[in-house]
């Protein structure tokens, strides 16, 4: 009897190691691929002015958005005033999106208008015509931090399946780090224990254990916002349109955005932007991060200044006026038109998936948070990978997946930054080279990893070359903008110096790593040597003898 | 930016209490001296460990009395962070 109640807790944990264990083998190199991304996506409008050597301006606040807003509303398709979006970019434009809502090839509801840039002088740098998606992915300021972003989103994989794909592996990670949590009997115990191998290596399993315990709140919080965000948008809101709406999606937005579906659209001259912006300003104590004119020039007339989280806030403000007198009129909520639960929920789900929350010091936690979720994977299929190579030798080819997934994907993101600079200083197409370098960086890497017989040696490889382009991408960024550290401390531009440094902390990181492996390897042959050589003085003492 | 520097001292409280908590823990301490040798570091009661622990929970109660809803958030994941940096140096420093 005592038998069989000994043996059901140990079948159930059993049952559990193979969920955790499936779960992360799965789907565990893609799951890496989509935290390691999403770690970069924590700061991707930091990559962003990196990546064009520059900061914000608050030009919203400092130009005269009124004048240039009124001169190019009056050389435009009146079809496009039905909304007017602003914001500033990475190149230190302001950008003015005057556009109405159409079809796009694929079938779904997309904006439609002309795109003006504006440089600091009022002057038009850029016009545009078509679709708002098709505009944006040929937006060069924005092609690596918007390439970086898409691998975490969507993997580059077309709609939906990018999505349902991303939102499964958030499922994957919530299953693994729920099943961890319940298989570990001694969680707590064993919280602050890393045991150390006969060669003072850490033994993998333990760094599992321990770097897991410790992101298991958080890597339950990232994988459930991250899921929602992938199904919400690939199923939730398709599937609430046809139950609810009957299918009518633009009714759905109207409903869930809170605006009236009929507007007068009797001419009515508009009130000052600058003034409703200003107010914006003093209201909230910083500069909106964009704003939607909606039917300008008309007796509907309405303005939405969207705002990053405020002092010790999570969510995010967005404040509505009536820009036919310019009064303010209300915060609006994330979802319907009165403030609800489900509103405050929405509202914090980016912020909190994203750490957008508090600033640069928020950011870098979230960082962190992702570099352990990231070191939770790669120990787990290293653990899983090296438990089967002891077993049978067959599985060696799992130890070189893990190494051409970890090493490569770095190397190939960081291909794909150097692309971005080069390709910007030859005047050719950044949005077209960035991801065209990612791919032919992942057929080297692809390549070695087919050809290098030794895996250490491969290993060591991909690391030098990670190692080089972390080291070079400082030098070939200030080369290429000839915008410098003093620069940057002048004008107090953080990211950028962030970002360089991460940079060259990840180099020296590499080639840490490659001496700490090249110098086990020479305490291993001294080992095998001093065998050889004891072996050799017991037989010599032998015939001796 | 008040909220970041109110959260700023909490952080650190907590990298001084997991600190004391990595120290005093009984397993790191007998795998110190499996690899040393020595027995050189007095452990804490479990009485008083577990209270430390708790202890961990307090700045959550000033941050939500004055609504600081990001830095009780931040503070969570520098613990964590912390939590998993700390553990990760060797015994024989901690």
């Amino acid at each position: 009897m005592s038998n069989v109640t000994e043996s059901q807790p140990r079948s159930k944990a059993k049952a559990l190691l193979n969920l955790h264990s499936w779960s992360g083998i799965a789907l565990g190199m893609l799951l890496y691929a989509v935290i390691f991304t999403g770690t970069v996506a924590v700061v991707s409008d930091e990559v962003g002015e990196w990546s064009n050597s520059n900061q914000h301006q608050q030009l919203l606040a400092t130009q005269n958005v009124d004048e240039v807003l009124s001169q190019l509303a009056a050389q435009t398709n009146s079809d496009y005033l039905e909304e007017i979006s602003a914001y500033e970019d990475h190149r230190q434009n302001l950008v003015f999106f005057f556009h109405t809502h159409r079809q796009n090839p694929d079938g779904v509801m997309d904006e439609y208008g002309v795109q003006y840039k504006v440089n600091a002088n009022g002057n038009i740098v850029q016009q545009q015509e078509g679709f708002g998606s098709d505009i944006y992915a040929q937006d060069d300021s924005y092609a690596l931090s918007r390439f970086l972003v898409s691998i975490h989103t969507e993997l580059h994989l077309p709609a939906p399946w990018g999505l349902i794909l991303t939102g499964m592996l958030g499922l994957a990670m919530l299953i693994a780090a729920v099943s961890g949590f319940m298989m570990h009997r001694h969680l707590f115990t064993d919280l602050f224990t890393i045991r150390k191998q006969r060669d003072g290596k850490s033994l993998k399993r333990d760094s599992h254990t321990v770097a897991g315990t410790w992101s298991i709140p958080f890597a339950i919080l990232l994988a459930f916002t991250g899921s929602f965000f992938s199904f919400a948008t690939a199923f939730g809101l398709p599937a609430m349109a046809i139950v609810a709406f009957g299918g009518d999606q633009e009714a759905m937005m109207h409903t869930l955005v809170g605006e009236q579906q009929h507007k007068s659209k009797a001419p009515q001259p508009s009130a000052s932007v600058n003034t409703m912006l200003s107010d914006a300003v003093s209201r909230q104590s910083a500069v909106p991060t964009f704003i939607a004119i909606s039917h300008w020039g008309t007796e509907s007339a309405s303005m939405m200044a969207f705002f990053m989280p405020s002092d010790g806030e999570v969510g995010f403000a967005q404040l509505v006026y009536n820009a036919t007198n310019g009064d303010f009129v209300e915060f609006k909520p994330q979802v319907g038109t009165v403030p609800s639960t489900g509103s405050v929920i929405m509202s914090l789900i980016y912020p909190v998936h994203f750490g957008t929350f508090a600033g640069f010091m928020s950011k870098i936690i979230w960082i962190s948070l992702g570099v352990a979720s990231c070191y939770v994977t790669v120990t787990g299929l290293q653990l899983y990978a090296f438990r089967n190579e002891k077993q049978a030798s067959g599985w060696r080819w799992f130890s070189r997946l893990c190494v051409w997934g970890f090493c490569g994907l770095p190397l190939c993101s960081l291909s794909s930054a150097l692309a971005f600079f080069v390709s910007g200083a030859l005047v050719a197409n950044q949005s077209v080279w960035t991801p065209l370098a990612f791919v032919l960086a992942a057929a080297m890497v692809s390549i070695l990893a087919l050809t290098v017989k030794s895996i250490v040696r491969l290993q060591n490889l991909l690391l030098a070359s990670n190692g080089l382009l972390c080291l070079l991408l400082p030098v070939i960024r200030y080369l290429t903008s000839e915008f410098g550290w003093l620069q940057a401390i002048e004008q107090g531009n953080v990211s950028l110096m962030f970002i360089d440094a991460v940079l060259l902390l990840c180099s020296g990181w590499c080639f840490h790593r490659i001496y700490v492996s090249s110098e086990a390897k020479q305490s291993n042959t001294n080992d095998a040597d001093a065998i050889v050589h004891d072996e050799s003085l017991n037989d010599t003492a032998g015939v001796a003898k | 930016m008040n909220h970041l520097i109110a959260t700023l001292p909490y952080i650190l409280f907590s990298l001084v209490i997991i600190g004391v908590l990595a120290y005093s823990d009984p397993r790191r301490r007998q795998l110190h001296q499996k690899v040393s040798g020595k027995t050189t570091r007095a452990g804490l009661p479990l009485a008083a460990r577990k209270a430390l622990a708790w202890s961990l929970a307090l700045p959550f109660i000033p941050m939500a009395l004055t609504g600081n809803v990001a830095g009780m958030l931040m503070y969570a994941g520098a613990l964590t962070v912390i939590g998993w940096l700390v553990t990760e140096i060797p015994a024989s420093v901690i």
